[in-house]
């Protein structure tokens, strides 16, 4: 294992999401075991309160996640040094089996607890918590995968041996090796997956603006925004970083956040982290928009999702268009 | 939107001013987070300072040295095996370094004796040995090539000396003086001074002399046909770990060392005490959680009448959770600051005036130096999750547990 | 305009120390009214005027606020009819220490976000028809007993309330204090606001501008009092 002050930062911050969580999911099934809305018993004016806790812990939770999730591939971008070939990120994070996952688990994790702060807030306009079971269910099915990422996490950073050979981002984001789904999303060609990109993000703001004004097709756009998620995610890696970087052969999703890029990562993935969140949101809320106590506060909330996730994808699409209009690489 | 921020600017100023009016409490609060966050944050700008510095020293070391080992220890090397690894494919040259350490007993201290490096006037040409220049496949490299040491045009002649500005400054001396040696056949060279080094970074000549070779030998007692080791230059640097092997099976007892592997070591040792620190000081973090903890629950009398008297006249409990996050934010953004930027002068201006003792028991010569200021996001970053958060965790619980006082508690204190 | 049925509250359920502080009280009170709810201390009138006023739950029964339904409405809608429909005057003025008149009186304003040019000329509107205009910079440990009265007077009508709601008014003040606030009650009644009102204070419920008076005993209403 590597002892590492960025090291035991995220481990912390891993432990105490799960933590924080499980002492969450424990008061979730209290409240889905004994909730009675009917009731104004002692019982239930203390279940109503812990609800408070609860919401208050997942949105630190929520935030942590984003938080950590940088931390994440900033820490496995410093160890790089520790590594013979690892030049970035990329490299680091494949010198054992956890890295990969531990990524993609808190990629899944950040979004599943920004949708159940989505459902938390349309279930606080209700004044009978008509969403009350189906949030608690959802909470306690997040719990596990934090746990499980926090696992992971540990096993990765504890798995650590330095100066194990790893590839490095040019070897497993190149298009010349076949090995790992890494490569083969560099190995897209790149400009029809530009096209791919840019077609899917018209349709997917043309739905947005429809829905928006129309209040037609939500979750026609809920699907369309997930889609545009992973479509821009695997454009990233494909064809965006390399304007970005203007070598075509660099592939990798992580150097952008780096400071030789001023950052633009940063701003670029929560800005699609956002989109996603607010997008999909709605297609987890809509199907209760029909509910009695729902019915006139939820459009309100719904629109504004749908607003939020347009503008940050549409502002995603012009940071991004606009380093490839500016970029030296000529394709 | 306007509403909400409306709210948050009404919700903040209330926070404030009930800070202030808490002032002792919150000063106690303030001053432990601010320290922690200082003794955190100096000794992880120490730890990353130092571990810049070193790496940038060892950049300018050479791609590849080759040691003699005889008995599994460092010894001499022949200068025959110089052409032996000249003729592997692959090595551009080699080169002969002659140094070693000389204790002074008058001051008690070790001084590292070398002679001048050979390529002194064309290092523009064969950068490796004496010249930092970063890896050219390196995308995040900076294409600067500065000298790692100059010597201001002094002549190095038979019978003079150039120091380093450590050793001149413990002995008290300087050009133009004269400096004896008790030879290995125990015969006295008086030397003179003829000048001082200046350098980027004084962790590299602080403690350094530089010799003619002639006297190098007499005073160590070395023949010709020895050197101390070896330094190679690669052509192409991803091969740099082939010829290391091709010269290890080549010469049986030669130690090749690759610069890369003195980087991860170092690196690896670096890191391992600046984890070593964080995990001795979480103790101190741990002590100033229960604190925070026990702090946020223990609601003075007075606190939890203002929060019923809130409740009371129509603040609802997301609304003091609120207004208990600002002040948890507020105090925190403050410590963290403040500790920052103490650390900061502390590491920086001060040269770590606190750490000094724990530091100097390595080297008499221990450089005088202040260490170039070196901070980064990462650094930030850590130090973030290493005291806030720990912190903003302690404070949930407590922060639900004042927010959910009832509404009617400001009827009922008042009996009736 | 507000309705209970039957209502009860029990604290400390199922545990040796249960006691019902309300039990089974099925009360109306009018609009535009000024309603006395009067009994000794421990009658539970503090504990109804509190479920009265949107400020806790009962454990059973039914209340309606102007023909809705609000018993088993979450904290976070009770407060936002309590805010909006209820002004509170407490026995004690319970001013928070160290900051201004003015912003006492702006504190229940804070959570709606208003403007804030709107709400401070709101307060000053308000401070001044109290004669309390050359108080509004000062500390409230500054004010006299009336005068902290009358800040929270004004703090209770910062939301325009429909409803006042007063704990035991006179409990502090001296007579000539009270009777400047019937006064006052009498403004209220004028203005169309309801009034409810707790106090075993004859000045209160043998004034002449009292429509009901509700008399409590532990935790019940008393038909024929003696």
């Amino acid at each position: 294992m590597i002892l590492h002050p960025t090291v035991i930062a995220n481990l912390l911050a891993a432990y105490t999401s799960s933590l924080m969580l499980v002492y969450a999911a424990y008061y979730g099934l209290q409240i889905l075991r004994h909730w009675n809305i009917e009731s104004g018993s002692e019982l239930q004016l203390i279940l109503e309160r812990k609800t408070y806790l609860v919401s208050t812990v997942l949105s630190y939770v929520f935030g942590l996640q984003l938080l950590s999730l940088f931390l994440f591939v900033f820490t496995a971008d410093s160890l790089r040094t520790l590594f013979v070939g690892a030049m970035c990120a990329a490299g680091t994070l494949n010198v054992n089996a956890f890295g990969y996952p531990t990524l993609v688990l808190k990629v899944v994790n950040f979004v599943t607890s920004g949708l159940w702060l989505v459902l938390n807030h349309a279930d606080n306009q209700g004044y009978d918590y008509p969403l009350i079971k189906k949030k608690y269910l959802l909470l306690i099915v997040i719990t596990p995968f934090i746990v499980l990422e926090t696992l992971l996490e540990t096993a990765y950073f504890l798995g650590m041996e330095p100066d194990v050979i790893t590839s490095c981002c040019g070897s497993l984001f190149s298009g010349e090796k076949k090995a790992g789904l890494g490569s083969e999303l560099a190995s897209l060609p790149a400009i029809p997956t530009l096209w791919a990109f840019y077609l899917t993000v018209i349709i997917t703001l043309i739905s947005g603006l429809v829905f928006y004004f129309k209040n037609r097709g939500g979750y026609v756009y809920a699907l369309l925004s997930f889609a545009l998620f992973i479509i821009a995610l695997i454009a990233i890696v494909s064809v965006i970083s390399i304007y970005i970087y203007e070598l075509p052969t660099h592939h990798c999703p992580f150097c952008i956040i780096m400071e030789d890029y001023s950052y633009i990562g940063y701003l670029l993935y929560v800005l699609l982290f956002g989109g996603v969140v607010a997008g999909s949101g709605i297609g987890i809320i809509l199907p209760f928009r029909k509910i009695e106590s729902l019915k006139h506060a939820l459009g309100g909330f719904i629109n504004k999702l749908a607003l939020t996730s347009v503008l940050m994808y549409g502002a995603f699409t012009v940071i991004v268009t606009y380093r490839i209009i500016f970029s030296n690489l000529i394709m | 939107m306007n509403v909400w921020i409306e709210k948050q600017r009404y919700i903040i100023d209330f926070t404030i001013s009930s800070l202030m009016r808490r002032k002792v409490k919150n000063i106690g609060l303030l001053v432990l987070y601010t320290l922690i966050v200082f003794i955190l944050a100096s000794t992880m700008f120490f730890t990353y300072a130092i571990k810049r510095e070193a790496a940038f020293i060892l950049e300018g070391s050479p791609e590849i040295v080759v040691q003699n080992l005889v008995a599994g220890r460092h010894d001499l090397l022949p200068v025959s095996y110089l052409e032996e690894i000249k003729s592997i494919r692959g090595v551009a040259n080699v080169e002969s370094r002659l140094w070693g350490y000389f204790y002074d007993s008058l001051v008690g201290a070790n001084y590292t004796l070398m002679t001048p490096p050979q390529n002194q006037d064309s290092h523009k040409n064969q950068g490796k040995t004496t010249v930092v220049e970063n890896d050219n496949g390196d995308p995040h490299a900076n294409h600067e090539a500065h000298a790692l040491f100059e010597y201001e045009g002094a002549l190095l002649e038979s019978g003079t000396l150039i120091i380093g500005n450590g050793v001149a400054r413990m002995r008290g001396i300087g050009k133009d003086d004269y400096m004896p040696f008790m030879a290995a056949d125990g015969q006295i060279m008086n030397m003179k001074i003829v000048g001082k080094l200046s350098s980027v970074s004084e962790l590299v000549s602080s403690d350094l002399i530089l010799m003619s070779e002639a006297d190098l030998r007499k005073l160590f007692g070395i023949s010709p046909d020895k050197v101390t080791d070896a330094i190679v230059t690669v052509r192409n640097p991803s091969e740099i770990q082939t010829v290391a092997g091709k010269i290890k099976k080549r010469i049986h007892s030669a130690r090749p060392i690759i610069r890369d592997e003195i980087l991860r070591t170092y690196s690896s040792i670096f890191n391992w005490r600046g984890g070593m620190m964080i995990v001795i000081f979480s103790a101190a973090v741990l002590a100033f959680v229960i604190f925070a903890w026990d702090k946020a629950s223990g609601l003075s009398a007075g606190e939890r009448q203002e929060i019923g008297i809130l409740k009371a006249v129509g603040w609802e409990t997301g609304d003091v959770i609120q207004m208990k996050f600002w002040e948890g934010a507020i105090v925190s953004l403050s410590a963290f600051l403040g500790g920052v930027i103490l650390a900061y002068i502390h590491v920086f201006f001060t040269g770590s005036a606190i750490f000094e003792p724990a530091l100097e028991g390595w080297s008499n010569l221990y450089p005088n130096f202040t260490l170039t200021p070196f901070i980064n996001a990462e650094q930030l970053t850590t130090l973030f999750f290493l005291t806030v958060i720990p912190y903003t965790v302690a404070t949930i619980v407590p922060t639900w547990r004042a927010a959910t006082i009832d509404p009617d508690s400001a009827m009922r204190h008042t009996g009736g | 305009m507000i309705e209970l049925m039957n209502v009860r509250k029990v604290f400390n359920a199922g545990k040796p120390s249960e006691f019902s502080a309300v039990n089974g009280v099925s009360l109306h009170i009018p609009e535009n009214k000024v309603t006395v709810l009067k009994g000794p201390s421990g009658s539970g009138k503090t504990t109804l005027l509190s479920i009265v006023g949107c400020m806790s739950r009962p454990s059973a029964g039914r209340v309606k606020l102007k023909e809705r339904e609000i018993t088993s409405l979450p904290e976070r809608f009770l407060t936002d009819i309590r805010r909006s429909t209820f002004g509170f005057i407490f026995q004690q003025p319970n001013l928070i220490k160290g900051i201004t008149v003015l912003e006492n009186v702006m504190l229940p304003a804070y959570p709606l976000g208003e403007k804030r040019s709107h709400l401070k000329a709101r307060a000053h509107r308000g401070l001044s028809e109290l004669s309390l205009t050359g108080k509004a910079a000062s500390k409230v440990e500054w004010l006299s007993g009336g005068e902290a009265q009358r800040v929270s007077i004004v703090r209770a009508l910062i939301n325009n309330p429909s409803i006042i709601i007063a704990d035991e008014p006179t409990a502090h003040l001296d007579t000539k204090l009270s009777y400047r606030f019937m006064e006052i009650v009498e403004k209220f009644k004028a203005e169309g606001k309801t009034v409810i009102i707790t106090s075993h204070d004859p000045l209160v419920y043998e004034s002449k501008m009292i429509d009901k008076v509700v008399n409590l005993r532990d935790g019940k209403i008393e038909e024929n009092p003696t």
